[in-house]
């Protein structure tokens, strides 16, 4: 017979010295004694974020600022996210710095920032709205466009040029960088091969295993296409398992996107001729070291592009 | 005979059942004291409403899946029902241009037929309540991203904007919608016939079916009441999205049922009642809130929400041991 109160009693002194182990105290901090940025990211989906939080943690070290880094357990969990930026609002932050998962679905929460005049800026995918005083991001669609003209090289290379017909696995529909880079992409083969047929986009939200299975089922419904483009680091490791279990490797120009253990393992195998590298830590870095000279007062630019690099087996060990 | 040995277990056996339905509750009360110690943050009337507000579609999975667990019945096709029920709305308000109010009428009707053909599949064709949702769980959420191709539809209204994020004599409006809901549910399962059948098919549907009642017609009516209930929920999500996403409520079921469960309805069924599943969605929101307020990782989380509804469950056994 157990001793209900005892165990009740003891559950809660067992939770709240888990919970106090884990916790940074935030809320028993004096006053004014340092700024607090949260960042809220697209998640945890992709190493692509942990190389952002790192960015941003280092920044918020150099500047003196304290900072939190939370995401929802997958790209799709857009209410999850307006929920994490309630609760980082809770906290009373000077600045919050936000990837949004939908341009549109973020604004009545950064609306509510706007009313608390916290400064916002975004990263990774645009927000429908003026407030936040700068994006900082991967120019997506010049990305999808180097994809792009990548692609085109190795396709006359091979000789495949001539009313090639490519496929695009994209990861989350409803998302700027999706939408930008596959527009970026299919702009510049429109204006520069237009003999090349282009199917209709599949969206893998990111998800390898969703990738892969796509990527299969294209491969055999369409079995003379000579090229692949994947949007997003989970997109681009799927489609080279699927290439890989379908065995067409040897058949395809496929191009990736994002420079991530896995990426880099499947370019090594053979299944990625190459990939768009964004620069994830200084993603997060500028993101970071903006918020805190907004803070100060001083001005920041709108929109801060972040280089990317195409990286294939040639370059891959050089790069930093 | 009865004597004093008796009649005193009685008595401490009724005390200790008491303190055991007290179990959600009395944790509730024991979280937020908890939470109000460790973050200044956490007890302030905003606070307080966001939890509400972000627990309120859970709430409404949680108050339809409630006479669902009750019959011993089980729903896993909620979550989707969240997604394809906004995408009706979507569908008829933006693609066919009626208005709002005609979309939003649509997609409760299209849940509610959804959860009534489960239903008769369950009741009538006898088919396991956990095979035949599990199979409308990846229907419902096949058929939202076929109907939208998995793009989102994009809802351009204030008034639907409102819902979620509207005020009425100072309480959010979701509050509003989730406790009235909540109160309709509680009148219906205590006070009304229906509901007393509701409580009978899960206790023993054999006698009950034997005394006379129309089992199938009120299971049917249960599936269907459920998914109405999940309707309202993708509405609250709808609006607090400005847009239906296909992909949306994904894995919510199970956190739904985790809210029923942990507020003392038993998934054996016959046992259970509205005011335990409204405790129930609070401590999850309270939980999660207040982790989130002190920068648990989320997946900390995850263990501790894992570990308190097996906590509960345990409680919940002892209550019918002797």
């Amino acid at each position: 017979m157990i001793n209900l109160k005892k165990t009740l009693l003891s559950a809660v002194i067992l939770s709240s010295i888990a919970i106090t182990g884990q916790a940074k105290t935030s809320g028993t901090v004096s006053a004014k004694a340092k700024s607090y940025v949260p960042v809220i990211s697209k998640g945890f989906q992709h190493s692509f974020w942990l190389t952002v939080r790192d960015g941003s943690a280092a920044a918020a070290k150099k500047c003196g600022v304290k900072t939190s880094f939370v995401g929802p357990s997958a790209e799709t969990q857009i209410a999850q996210q307006i929920n994490m930026v309630e609760n980082a609002m809770m906290k009373h932050p000077q600045g919050i710095i936000l990837a949004p998962l939908d341009a549109k679905a973020l604004v009545p929460i950064i609306n509510q920032a706007k009313r608390k005049h916290v400064p916002v800026i975004t990263f990774d995918s645009g927000l429908a709205s003026k407030y936040p005083v700068s994006f900082v991001a991967t120019n997506n669609q010049k990305a999808g466009a180097l994809a792009a003209q990548h692609m085109i090289k190795l396709l006359k290379a091979k000789g495949w040029f001539k009313n090639a017909t490519i496929g695009i696995i994209a990861h989350n529909a409803g998302t700027t960088s999706t939408i930008d880079r596959v527009k970026g992409f299919v702009d510049y083969i429109h204006a520069n091969a237009s003999g090349i047929k282009i199917l209709g986009v599949k969206y893998s939200d990111g998800d390898h295993d969703k990738a892969r299975s796509m990527t299969i089922d294209m491969l055999r419904a369409h079995p003379h296409m000579r090229g692949i483009y994947a949007t997003n680091e989970g997109a681009a490791i799927g489609m080279g398992l699927g290439i890989a279990t379908a065995g067409k490797a040897k058949q395809l120009v496929k191009m990736g996107f994002d420079r991530a253990e896995g990426t880099i393992k499947q370019l090594k195998q053979g299944n990625l001729d190459g990939f768009v590298a964004q620069d994830p830590f200084q993603i997060g870095y500028q993101s970071m070291m903006l918020m805190c000279k907004t803070l100060k007062g001083e001005s920041v630019p709108a929109v801060v592009d972040i280089p990317t690099q195409y990286i294939n087996i040639k370059n891959v060990d050089k790069a930093k | 005979m009865l004597d004093t040995k008796t009649l005193e277990h009685k008595g401490k056996l009724n005390v200790e059942k008491l303190l055991y339905k007290l179990v959600p509750l009395l944790t509730l009360l024991a979280l937020i004291i908890l939470f109000s110690i460790l973050s200044p943050f956490f007890f302030t009337m905003d606070n307080i409403f966001s939890i509400i507000v972000q627990s309120s579609i859970l709430g409404m999975m949680g108050l339809g899946v409630t006479f669902v667990i009750i019959t011993a019945g089980i729903d896993l096709s909620i979550g989707s029902l969240i997604a394809v029920a906004g995408v009706v709305m979507g569908l008829v308000t933006v693609n066919m241009g009626a208005p709002l109010y005609v979309g939003i009428i649509a997609g409760l009707l299209f849940a509610s037929l959804f959860g009534a053909i489960q239903g008769v599949i369950i009741a009538k064709l006898r088919v396991t309540a956990f095979v035949v949702t599990l199979g409308g769980m990846m229907v419902a959420r096949g058929i939202g991203h076929v109907a939208t191709n998995s793009n989102p539809i994009y809802i351009d209204s204030d008034f639907l904007m409102s819902i979620s994020g509207g005020y009425f004599i100072g309480i959010p409006i979701p509050v509003i919608i989730f406790l009235f809901f909540a109160l309709i549910s509680h009148i219906l399962l205590s006070y009304t016939r229906f509901g007393r059948y509701v409580y009978a098919i899960g206790s023993n549907e054999v006698a009950t079916k034997l005394s006379g009642i129309n089992v199938a017609k009120v299971k049917i009516l249960t599936y269907a009441l459920c998914s109405f209930m999940v309707g309202i929920g993708s509405l609250l999500m709808v609006s607090r999205l400005g847009s239906a996403q296909p992909t949306a409520g994904n894995t919510y079921e199970l956190l739904a049922i985790a809210a029923v469960v942990i507020g003392g309805t038993s998934l054996f069924g016959g046992v259970g009642t509205i005011l335990g599943t409204v405790i129930g969605t609070i401590l999850m929101g309270v939980l999660r809130n207040g982790l989130n307020l002190l920068d648990v990782n989320q997946f900390w989380q995850m263990i501790i929400t894992g570990g308190i509804l097996i906590f509960a469950v345990y409680i919940d056994g002892l209550k019918t041991k002797e």
